[in-house]
């Protein structure tokens, strides 16, 4: 039997519960609560993720969503197989 | 009733999962077979062995990782069924279905907090990372030999203008484009062009419904001679170099471009209750793509959240396949009545799923007054968020729309996002409808051929 759970992100198995505590232990912008909980982070690189955890946190802070802005997105957006980039001629 | 519907299908092919031989036909992705085969449960998360399984059905999400002869995290929405694949759950042992180490799940009801746990009692803490990292993770290293993987070179594309995303919005851009001279080339991350224009059962265009609307723009891409990329996904831009990168079974490729339309689109969200991660939870879109490409139904009694045009239109799909379909509003007033055959429940929310380890039953919530449907399908129809990586690395100007819970373009007239030789459509530039994404991608893909084709005068 699964344990009733809200999960915030599905690739790191991140609550609601464990976001909510991490933000009264004051890690209350996107950013940290992301490195702290590690949301964000699996293999679709931060998408129900975020929109939930910025409404999370907007809540919680009383700050407007739009200023809570967004984490950064780097290249690439995708897990890449390391083959793909091992080819690259030296460019010394 | 099956989950299969009557229609035209394949040649029949037969690959295995986790052992068991699973009946499908050439076309079919993975997870429509396996779905076809009433198996939802593909793989187990990473650190609670949760049971997963197909959620967006579009490449945005990663629930429905399997391991497929021996690649790890291959996404089974996007991977096509090949007979005599061997397709394994990942995470789970011995099988997604029955995984010993869900009993972590119940371990940690609440969740495991690996910053504090154990703290004070290092030998303790120690036991505890070895044992839960053994236990973690995302699957087993690839176990194909290095000779069969060889490393292979980016290889360089070209274009006057580049669409990524073949969307309506996409579509539309890129027929645009190409109708004025530019040479195209559009890129879709997903087997099949169209997007939202595959499911879509309204008048759209002039055209009957969705599909009609999409054959017509087809027909005048090829006409055109637009590129059509689809399984390759844009992966990143690199302002520097001034190069955009997208990425095949084959390989990457690094792009330039006189000019870009970026037709992202959106993304599904599922909606924060309890065991919101159930396999037979979908994205509403999602779920009635697997219906309108495959011929597969998402469920037989199947609950849709949200009186939203996307769930509307669920609506419409599940009942003409056949399916009970009960329609809870989340407080949102339907832009037109669903089929008479949904049962409507208005002024109430999603407040629970149930399962063992898929949908069994949705709570339903009025005023502290809960109701239990059972059902074997949730379609979450909510309004669905812009996708923000290219966008975001673009640096484009965007606004925040607090109904989709993300960020769009700012465009002008002209679909020009302000910044270098990018245009942005669709959801991407904050419309609301596949109607509005049609007519400003069109807008879009003219102003980029105009553009492209000024720099290269």
């Amino acid at each position: 039997m699964t344990t009733p759970k809200r999960i915030v992100c599905a690739c790191e198995d991140v609550t609601e519960d464990e976001l909510r505590d991490a933000v009264l232990d004051g890690f209350a912008d996107l950013e940290s609560l992301k490195r702290y909980t590690g949301f964000a982070t699996g293999p679709c690189q931060g998408k129900s993720c975020v929109v939930l955890a910025r409404r999370i946190l907007a809540e919680m802070t009383g700050e407007d969503e739009a200023a809570l802005g967004a984490i950064t997105y780097r290249p690439p957006t995708r897990p890449i197989p390391l083959r793909f980039l091992a080819a690259e001629e030296d460019d010394a | 009733m099956v989950e299969r519907i009557e229609r035209t299908r394949g040649k029949p092919i037969r690959f295995t999962f986790d052992g068991r031989a699973i009946e499908a036909h050439e076309g079919e992705t993975l997870a429509a077979a396996l779905h076809a085969a009433r198996v939802k449960v593909l793989s187990r998360s990473l650190r609670y062995h949760r049971p997963r399984g197909l959620f967006c059905n579009a490449g945005a999400c990663a629930n429905c990782v399997v391991r497929v002869d021996g690649r790890p995290s291959v996404r089974a929405c996007l991977e096509p069924a090949r007979a005599g694949a061997v397709v394994e759950s990942q995470n789970a042992w011995p099988s997604a279905a029955t995984d010993v180490f869900g009993l972590l799940d119940r371990a940690y009801p609440r969740y495991l907090d690996y910053h504090t746990q154990f703290a004070r009692f290092p030998v303790a803490r120690d036991v505890q990372k070895i044992v839960v990292r053994r236990m973690a993770g995302r699957g087993e290293l690839p176990s194909i030999p290095a000779e069969a993987t060889p490393a292979v070179p980016v290889r360089e594309g070209t274009a006057d203008v580049l669409v990524v995303g073949a969307g309506p919005a996409g579509l539309a851009a890129a027929v645009a484009a190409a109708a004025a001279g530019a040479r195209t080339v559009l890129l879709e991350s997903s087997p099949r062009a169209g997007g939202r224009l595959r499911t879509w059962t309204r008048a759209v265009a002039g055209a009957p419904d969705g599909p009609a609307a999409l054959a017509d723009l087809l027909d005048r891409a090829g006409r055109h001679r637009v590129e059509i990329r689809t399984s390759t996904e844009a992966v990143a831009w690199y302002a520097e170099e001034s190069r955009l990168v997208s990425m095949d079974a084959e390989g990457l490729a690094a792009w330039r471009a006189g000019a870009i339309v970026l037709a992202t689109g959106s993304y599904e969200n599922p909606p924060l209750v309890p065991s919101n991660d159930l396999p037979g939870v979908f994205g509403a879109r999602g779920a009635i793509a697997l219906l309108a490409d495959h011929g597969v139904l998402p469920g037989k009694r199947v609950v849709v959240a949200g009186a939203t045009p996307d769930g509307l239109v669920a609506c419409e799909a599940l009942v003409a396949a056949g399916a009970d379909v009960t329609l809870v509003d989340e407080g949102v007033k339907p832009a037109w009545d669903p089929p008479a055959r949904v049962v409507r429940l208005e002024g109430r929310r999603v407040a629970a799923v149930l399962g063992a380890t898929q949908v069994e039953a949705v709570e339903v919530e009025r005023a502290g007054v809960v109701e239990r449907l059972d059902a074997d399908a949730l379609l979450a129809a909510h309004d669905a968020t812009p996708r923000p990586e290219l966008l975001q690395q673009t640096g484009a100007p965007v606004a925040f729309d607090a109904a989709k819970g993300g960020f769009h373009a700012v465009v002008d007239g002209t679909g020009w996002t302000g910044v270098g030789a990018f245009h942005a459509a669709g959801a991407a530039a904050g419309s609301r409808n596949v109607e509005t994404s049609l007519a400003e991608g069109a807008r879009a893909g003219a102003a980029a051929a105009r553009r492209a084709m000024e720099a290269t005068r």
